[in-house]
C-alpha cells in the first residue's frame, strides 16, 4: 500500500509540475546531445573527467541522494535523508542508518538492496580499486550493518560532515559488477547496470552512445524520453551547425558567447549559463623564492607588504574585465565560496581604484622610476633600487586565461607595475613538490589560475589554507602555497570541519573568504558560467552547477 | 630481388628497435602525464594519485617501465589504456577500418583524377585546361584543410537545401546515420564531404608532381627518338613518357601508405570521424602512454614497410634499377 500511495504521490507531483509548466506534456522521442569528446567510461568513480559525468548521469549515478540546483540534498533511491531528526544520523554523528524505498530494481530488474550499499562502500573505501573521484570519507566508515534489505546502519570512526554527499554518485550493483580490487577492468564500466532514467543500448566507439528507457526506474511514468544519444563532435562549428539544423537539442559548452550564439541560433536554441565552480583567482606567494627554503619564514621581498598586494588589487578593473574583455561570460567573485550552500557574497575591499593603488604604492616606498616601473626606496622588505617586477605563472592553452594575464599586466603597467606573464604545462603548474612545480617549491611571484570546490568543500580548503598545510621536504603534499599563516583561519577551518551544523560551516567558510578579502593572500577575479544550448522546443529541463546536462534527464520532454 | 627483400625486412628489425627506444622517451619526456587533470580536480586527494601512479608502475624508472611495455609488445600486447582501462589493441582495431575507409576513398578518388589532369596538363601544357587546372590546383594547395572543412559544412549542410525535402544535401559528419550502421550507400553519403577535403590537397599535389615529371621526361633524348622514329603521339606520351614519369609518382604515393592507418586528424575532427588520427589526439592531450605509443609505433612500422614496398615496386618497375 506504501509504495501505491508513493507512487500516487509522485504522480500528483509530476501532474501538478505539468500543469504548472501551462503546456500539455508530451512523452516520446528522442533528444539528441552533442558532447566534443568521448567519455572514457561510465563509471563516474573511475575517472576525473568532467565528460563521464555528463554521460553517466543519466544511467549510473542515482544513488541514495542526490544535490539539486540549488546546492541542497535530496532523497532518491533513499526514502528520506538520514538527519538527527528522524534519527537517521545518531546524537554522536557517528551512525548513519540509510533506508532504501521499497520495490527498487536495478536496470536489470533485480532488487536493490541495503547489500549493494554495502558492496558500493567496499568498493570505494578499498584502496586497490583505482577510484579516482568520489571516494572522500569511505576510510571513515568502520561498520556496515544490513539489518534487512533495505536498512544499512554505517558507523563512522569519527563525525563526517560529508555523509550525505557521499552517496550522491550512485551505487554499484553486487550481483552484476565484479571484485572491487578489480574495478578498473569491470564490463561493467562500460555497460552499467544502473538505477537512473536511461540505460546504455549501444556505444559506437568514437562516434555515439545510445540510451534507452529504464523500465525499472524508481520514478513511476519516468523518464518521458524514449531515448538519449549522445553524439562525439569535437569541432566547436559542427556542434553549433547541428543545433542550427535542430539536428541536435542539447549542445555541452558552447564555443561562442551568448550574445553571438543566441542571435545566430534564434527561435531554434538559447544558450544558458549558470554559475560554474571554476573561480579564477591571482595567488601570491607570501614568502621568499628562490630562496632554497619553502617555509614562510622569510617574507617575500615585494609581495610580503600588504600594501603592495592591496595595491595589486586596487589596480585591477574587475567590471572591464568581466564584461569587456570576456564579453559576460563570467560573473563576479571576491573570495573562493562563490556559489553553492556555503556562498558567501562578500563586498570587494580593494576595488578598482587606480588612485589609490598608486597612493598606497607611494606610501609603501616605491616610487616611480624613469621607465613607468617603480623603483624601491625605503620599502619594508626590498632593497633600495628594487624593481617593482613580479612574474605572473599562468598555464597554457586556455584563452580566456591569456586574455585576462594580457589585461591584468596593463592593469598594473598603469601604476608602476610590472608583469611579467610566464606560462607553463598545466602539468608544471600543478605539478609535485618532488617535480619542484614552482608553486609546490615557493619560486614563484603570482599564479593565476581557477580553482573548483564540490558540495563538500572542507578537504580542499583545509590543505589550500590551513598553516599546517605549508608545502615543504617534511610535508610535501601541502596546498598551502600562499605560505599563509592566519591562526583565525586555521581555527576557522577545524570548526568548519567538525560540525554538522550547515550554518555554523557556512558561517566558518564566510569567515575565511572575509579574511582573504583583507589579508590578500590572493585576489578574486572572477567565476566561470558553464553555458549549454537547448533547443527551444525541449522543455522541463533543470541545469545545475553541481549536475552535469544529463542531469534529471527523466524529466526532460517535448514541449 | 628476395635476397634484397629479406636483407631489407632483416634490417628494420634493428631500425625498429631504435624506433620503439626514442619514441617512448621523448614520449615520456613530455611535460605532464595521464594524471595531470586530476591533480587540480576538488575531487582527488593528492594520496589517491599516488596509489594510481604506484599501481600503473609510473613511479618506477624509465628503463623498466620500457623493458615492461617492449616486452608486451613483442607479444602483440600494446598494453592496457589508462583513461579506458581497455585493451589497446581493441581500441586501435576499432579505428583501423573506419580509417582506412575514409583516407583509402580519399586516395582512390585522388589517383582516379590527379592522374588523368597531369598527364593532360602535361601533353598540352599552357593551354586553357592547362591554366584552369594549374589555378584549381593553386588553390587546392593553399586552403588549409581545415577551413576547407568548415567551408562544405557551411556550404552544403547550412546554407543550401534540398528544394524537395528541405533537408541539407550532406550530413555534418559522423560515418552513418543513426539506425543504418553499415550501409554501403548512406557511409557513402556520409564520405561525400570529408573525402572532398581531404582529396583536394592530395589532387593538387600528385597531378602537378605528375605533371612537371611527364614535362621533364617529354624533353629526354629517348622521346625526341621515339618521335623521330614515327612513333604516335599516344604511343609517345602513354608508353614511352607516362611510364618512365609515373615512376616517381608510385614512390610518394606508397610513402603516402602509411596515412591510411595513421588517419588524418583534422578532416576527422571535423567531420566527427571516429579515425585514427582522433584516437592519437585524443591519447596525446590526456597522456594516455600505451594508446599514444601503440599509435606511434603502428605507424612507424608501416613506414618502413611501406617504404621497402616502394623500393621493390620501384625495381620491379624499372629494368635499369639492380639490386645487388
Amino acid at each position: 500500500m506504501k509504495l501505491k500511495f508513493l507512487t500516487l504521490f509522485v504522480i500528483l507531483g509530476l501532474v501538478l509540475t505539468a500543469c504548472g509548466g501551462g503546456g500539455n506534456a508530451s512523452s516520446g522521442g528522442t533528444v539528441t546531445l552533442i558532447i566534443p569528446e568521448e567519455p572514457t567510461t561510465l563509471n563516474y568513480f573511475m575517472s576525473d573527467a568532467a565528460i563521464v559525468r555528463q554521460v553517466a548521469d543519466a544511467i549510473s549515478m542515482t544513488g541514495l541522494a542526490t544535490i539539486n540546483e540549488k546546492g541542497e540534498y535530496a532523497a532518491t533511491l533513499a526514502q528520506e535523508l538520514p538527519t538527527l531528526d528522524n534519527s537517521g544520523l545518531s546524537a554522536d554523528f557517528k551512525t548513519v542508518t540509510w533506508k532504501l524505498r521499497k520495490g527498487l530494481k536495478w536496470s536489470d530488474g533485480k532488487p536493490i538492496t541495503s547489500d549493494d550499499i554495502k558492496f558500493t562502500i567496499e568498493v570505494l573505501s578499498n584502496p586497490d580499486s583505482g577510484a579516482l573521484s568520489g571516494t572522500s570519507g569511505f576510510d571513515l566508515i568502520s561498520s556496515i550493518e544490513t539489518p534487512d534489505d533495505l536498512t544499512a546502519v554505517l558507523t563512522y570512526t569519527e563525525p563526517y560532515p560529508g555523509y550525505l554527499n557521499q552517496f550522491a554518485y550512485g551505487l554499484l550493483p553486487r550481483h552484476a559488477s565484479g571484485e572491487p580490487a578489480d574495478m578498473a577492468n569491470w564490463e561493467w564500466n562500460r555497460n552499467p547496470v544502473g538505477a537512473g532514467p536511461f540505460v546504455l543500448s549501444s556505444w559506437a566507439s568514437g562516434e555515439s552512445l545510445t540510451l534507452t528507457r529504464n523500465p525499472n526506474y524508481y520514478e513511476a511514468g519516468k523518464p518521458y524520453l524514449d531515448s538519449l544519444v549522445f553524439v562525439i563532435v569535437p569541432e566547436p562549428a559542427a556542434q553549433t551547425a547541428m543545433m542550427l539544423n535542430s539536428e541536435a537539442q542539447f549542445q555541452l559548452w558552447p564555443g561562442e558567447f551568448k550574445v553571438d550564439y543566441d542571435a545566430l541560433l534564434k527561435g531554434k536554441a538559447t544558450q544558458h549559463l549558470i554559475p560554474g565552480i571554476w573561480n579564477m583567482a591571482i595567488d601570491f606567494n607570501l614568502s621568499a623564492p628562490f630562496d632554497g627554503d619553502p617555509t614562510a619564514a622569510t617574507p617575500h621581498p615585494i609581495l610580503g607588504d600588504i600594501r603592495v598586494r592591496q595595491a595589486i588589487a586596487s589596480a585591477i578593473n574587475y567590471q572591464s574585465l568581466q564584461q569587456d574583455v570576456l564579453k559576460g561570460s563570467v560573473s563576479d567573485s571576491t573570495n573562493p565560496f562563490a556559489y553553492g550552500w556555503y556562498q558567501c557574497d562578500l563586498p570587494r575591499k580593494f576595488g578598482f581604484d587606480a588612485a589609490k593603488a598608486n597612493q598606497l604604492l607611494d606610501e609603501a616606498g616605491w616610487v616611480m622610476g624613469t621607465d613607468g616601473i617603480r623603483v624601491a626606496k625605503g620599502a619594508m622588505y626590498a632593497k633600495d633600487g628594487t624593481r617593482l617586477s613580479l612574474e605572473l605563472q599562468g598555464y597554457t592553452a586556455f584563452d580566456p586565461l591569456q586574455l585576462t594575464e594580457e589585461f591584468i599586466v596593463e592593469n598594473l603597467k598603469a601604476v608602476g607595475v610590472e608583469a611579467r606573464i610566464q606560462n607553463y604545462d598545466f602539468s608544471i603548474i600543478f605539478g609535485t613538490f618532488e617535480d619542484n612545480s614552482p608553486r609546490a617549491i615557493s619560486d614563484y611571484d603570482m599564479l593565476i589560475f581557477d580553482r573548483g570546490f564540490t558540495t563538500e568543500p572542507q578537504d580542499y580548503n583545509f590543505d589550500a589554507y590551513h598553516s599546517s598545510k605549508i608545502p615543504t621536504a617534511e610535508n610535501p603534499t601541502g596546498g598551502n602555497y600562499f605560505r599563509w599563516v592566519n591562526p583565525q583561519v586555521d581555527s576557522a577551518l577545524v570548526t568548519a570541519g567538525s560540525s554538522f551544523d550547515t550554518q555554523t560551516r557556512k558561517d566558518a567558510y564566510c569567515k575565511i573568504g572575509q579574511a582573504i578579502i583583507d589579508d590578500l593572500p590572493q585576489v578574486y577575479l572572477y567565476l566561470f558560467q558553464d553555458n549549454y544550448g537547448v533547443a527551444d522546443n525541449l522543455d522541463g529541463y533543470v541545469l545545475s552547477t553541481w549536475g552535469s546536462m544529463s542531469w534529471g534527464a527523466q524529466n526532460w520532454k517535448y514541449k | 630481388m628476395t635476397t634484397y627483400a629479406l636483407r631489407r625486412i632483416l634490417q628494420t628489425i634493428p631500425i625498429l628497435f631504435i624506433i620503439s627506444i626514442l619514441l617512448f622517451f621523448l614520449v615520456r619526456s613530455a611535460p605532464g602525464g595521464p594524471l595531470t587533470s586530476a591533480r587540480r580536480n576538488p575531487n582527488v586527494t593528492k594520496e589517491q594519485i599516488q596509489a594510481i601512479e604506484e599501481k600503473l608502475g609510473l613511479n618506477d624508472p624509465l628503463p623498466v617501465q620500457y623493458g615492461r611495455w617492449i616486452g608486451d609488445m613483442l607479444k602483440g600486447n600494446l598494453g592496457q589504456s589508462i583513461k579506458f582501462h581497455r585493451p589497446v589493441n581493441d581500441m586501435i582495431a576499432e579505428r583501423i577500418p573506419n580509417t582506412l575507409t575514409l583516407v583509402g576513398a580519399s586516395f582512390f578518388l585522388t589517383l582516379l583524377l590527379a592522374v588523368p589532369i597531369g598527364i593532360l596538363s602535361a601533353r598540352r601544357p599552357y593551354s586553357l585546361f592547362d591554366y584552369v587546372m594549374t589555378t584549381i590546383t593553386f588553390i587546392g594547395q593553399s586552403i588549409p584543410v581545415y577551413w576547407l572543412g568548415l567551408g562544405l559544412i557551411v556550404i552544403f549542410y547550412v546554407v543550401l537545401k534540398n528544394p524537395f525535402t528541405g533537408l541539407p544535401f550532406f550530413p555534418v559528419g559522423g560515418m552513418n546515420t543513426r539506425g543504418k550502421e553499415g550501409e554501403l550507400l548512406d557511409t557513402l553519403w556520409h564520405l561525400v564531404l570529408p573525402v572532398t577535403a581531404l582529396s583536394l590537397g592530395w589532387i593538387a599535389w600528385y597531378s602537378r608532381f605528375l605533371r612537371s615529371s611527364m614535362m621533364d621526361i617529354l624533353h629526354e633524348d629517348y622521346v625526341r627518338t621515339a618521335r623521330a622514329k614515327g612513333a604516335s603521339s599516344n604511343t609517345v606520351y602513354y608508353k614511352h613518357a607516362l611510364q618512365n614519369a609515373i615512376l616517381p609518382l608510385i614512390t610518394i604515393v606508397a610513402l603516402d601508405l602509411p596515412s591510411l592507418f595513421a588517419g588524418a586528424l583534422f578532416v576527422e575532427t571535423i567531420f566527427s570521424w571516429p579515425g585514427m588520427g582522433r584516437l592519437f589526439w585524443d591519447a596525446a592531450k590526456g597522456r594516455d602512454y600505451p594508446v599514444l605509443l601503440g599509435v606511434v609505433m603502428i605507424t612507424a612500422v608501416l613506414i618502413i614497410f611501406c617504404n621497402i614496398l616502394a623500393d621493390l615496386a620501384y625495381g620491379w618497375l624499372d629494368p635499369r634499377v639492380k639490386y645487388e
